[in-house]
């Protein structure tokens, strides 16, 4: 029992360590093969309680968490990049651990980027980007900054007049936009709220200058910033980003066999892998970068967690909290 | 420090003052009134939280302003203490209602934030509320393990009440500390496709987790013979907590995955 403790202070002691490295070097460290042997020592101190446990036939909360703790183990191993190297040599499975894929809107391709020295694999089938979206909140307030970085933010709300100070005059928000767009009616260029396909919300402002002066200026939502040298003051009106969407197909034998929209927190399960939205172009949004994701293993560590949690509700609440027998609480 | 002219601030503050005297009043042997005062407090800081929430317009757990909000009804723990596990403690948990809307009221900010994609999950409310129900439960332990290293002139018997009663209270917020963890292990491999991201939050988080287990093999060991140690183990629990609830969050030293928080 000793030694357990020991092992475990080890344990916390690697967590903080781990900790103060950043997750990028503590994922290296903790998957470095010196740190194999740890991983191995405890994985057979846990099978040798778990054993304990089966002979003694009693502690039914300690045994599932224990097994629980067990599989996790197994299952994180069996899933891991050493992992996936077994598997190809043992078991001829030959999968991609995990990779990103870049791609372009109405694109479609199987090739998987497999890590930052460029490395390509490649998948058994494809992926098609039919388009790549992102929502916004509807933006609360509309920010006004002097080049000096005097600011001021106002709520968004139609014709009601806010003051900019006794320097710079006032400012009224005159119209809002879903979809603005330019067109031209006789050669005339005229500014529409388009109710066609499309998303390019914006706002009319209007600002009072002291001198009397007026001038009416268009703040785009997705174009943040966007000024001329002449302006004496930087509008902007984003609402932060609300979701990224990347509608997609899988393509197998050139058939549409899925389509889903991947967004954060709800990744496409397909032959073996999980598809996650990661990353997007920044500038004109025409491309989608997916994290690709071998499953392996991934059961296994989902059966460890749910007896993991079974056994410490089991063990804590159900034996020893609501017992009406208290000797328990005495320890040995 | 700032002082919130709000009407979010002012409700902060009127629990704040009806827990203080709520501790006073019990203090003085005016039992039933400090409880009364302490539902009162309760109901005051629930209205804390309902207004936060409709003025969010999502669960507040977001950032720290909301985590410690939420930590500050505590109410209905103390009655499943002090009826279901018989162990009282309710002007402790007065005292630590106080401390824990104290940073609300005083340090963190409250301006409001939106979602960001990562936390629009059915997991984001589960995975704080067991994390946030397990501190309450360890900062309840650690206040029994207190009073048991610095009690004096009590009886034997008395001391041992102590210890068993902070033991009972990691027996009860273990396995929402251990549900917590694995609710937000899933949570990642669902957002980012990393079950574990080996990010600081989680790997203090982890180390929290393996300090509980390992009292647990110690008293499990030497039952209560070793009693004050213990107790600086339930003690030094919490510490691990706190580093990692807020100096995760709040040192530039730790740059990770759940900086939103902040």
């Amino acid at each position: 029992m000793l030694i357990v403790l020991i092992f475990i202070f080890t344990l916390i002691l690697f967590c903080i360590y781990g900790a103060f490295l950043g997750a990028d070097r503590a994922q290296e460290f903790f998957n470095s093969p010196s740190m194999s042997t740890p991983w191995f020592v405890l994985l057979i101190m846990l099978s040798a309680r778990l054993f304990i446990f089966l002979k003694s036939a009693r502690n039914f909360g300690l045994l599932l968490i224990h097994l629980g703790c067990i599989l996790i183990l197994a299952g994180a191993m069996y899933g891991s990049q050493t992992g996936h190297l077994f598997q190809r040599k043992f078991f001829q499975i030959d999968k991609i651990h995990r990779g990103q894929m870049l791609i372009g809107q109405g694109q479609e391709t199987s090739q998987v980027v497999l890590g930052r020295d460029g490395r390509i694999g490649q998948l058994p089938f494809s992926i098609k980007l039919n388009e790549f979206r992102i929502e916004y909140y509807e933006p609360k307030f509309l920010q006004i900054q002097t080049r000096q970085g005097q600011l001021w933010k106002f709520p968004i709300e139609l014709n009601t007049e806010f003051d900019l100070g006794s320097v710079f005059g006032k400012v009224k928000i005159l119209r809002k936009f879903q979809n603005f767009r330019i067109i031209l009616d006789n050669n005339i260029r005229k500014i529409i709220d388009s109710n066609e396909p499309g998303y390019n919300p914006a706002i009319e402002v209007q600002i009072e200058y002291l001198t009397g002066e007026t001038i009416n200026q268009y703040v785009f939502e997705n174009f943040g910033g966007h000024s001329h040298p002449q302006d004496k003051f930087l509008l902007s009106c984003t609402g932060a980003i609300r979701d990224f969407i990347s509608d997609i197909a899988i393509v197998e034998n050139r058939n549409t066999v899925a389509r889903k929209n991947i967004e954060v927190n709800h990744p496409l399960h397909y032959g073996g892998y999980y598809f996650y939205q990661q990353s997007y172009d920044e500038q004109g949004y025409q491309f989608s970068i997916l994290s690709v994701v071998s499953d392996s293993g991934l059961s296994i560590v989902y059966s460890g967690y749910l007896m993991l949690v079974a056994g410490v509700f089991w063990h804590f609440w159900l034996s020893s909290l609501f017992k009406t027998k208290e000797k328990h609480l005495y320890g040995n | 420090m700032e002082i919130k002219y709000t009407a979010q601030g002012l409700l902060i503050y009127v629990s704040m003052a009806i827990y203080i005297l709520a501790f006073f009043f019990t203090l003085i042997k005016y039992r039933k009134t400090g409880l009364n005062l302490y539902v009162i407090g309760f109901i005051a800081a629930l209205c804390s939280f309902a207004y936060r929430w409709h003025h969010v317009n999502h669960i507040p757990m977001q950032n720290l302003f909301e985590v410690f909000l939420c930590l500050g009804m505590l109410y209905p723990v103390s009655l499943f203490c002090d009826k279901i596990l018989r162990v009282g403690g309710y002007a402790a948990d007065m005292l630590i209602g106080v401390i824990v809307l104290f940073p609300a009221g005083f340090v963190f900010k409250s301006e409001p934030q939106q979602l960001p994609p990562a936390l629009q999950s059915w997991l984001f409310a589960p995975h704080v509320a067991a994390y946030m129900l397990s501190y309450i439960f360890m900062s309840k332990a650690a206040f029994w393990a207190f009073a048991h290293l610095t009690t004096v002139k009590n009886t034997h018997q008395a001391i041992v009440h102590q210890e068993i009663a902070a033991y009972k209270m990691v027996c009860a917020g273990f396995p929402l500390l251990t549900l917590g963890l694995i609710l937000g292990s899933y949570w990642g491999q669902c957002a980012w496709g990393d079950f574990w991201g080996w990010d600081p939050k989680e790997l203090w988080s982890l180390a929290s987790w393996l300090f509980y287990v390992g009292y647990f093999h110690f008293r499990s060991m030497y039952g209560i013979k070793y009693s004050r140690i213990n107790s600086i183990w339930v003690i030094l629990g919490l510490v691990l907590i706190l580093i990692t609830l807020l100096w995760v969050n709040l040192s530039r030293l730790f740059h990770g995955l759940h900086s939103y928080a902040t």
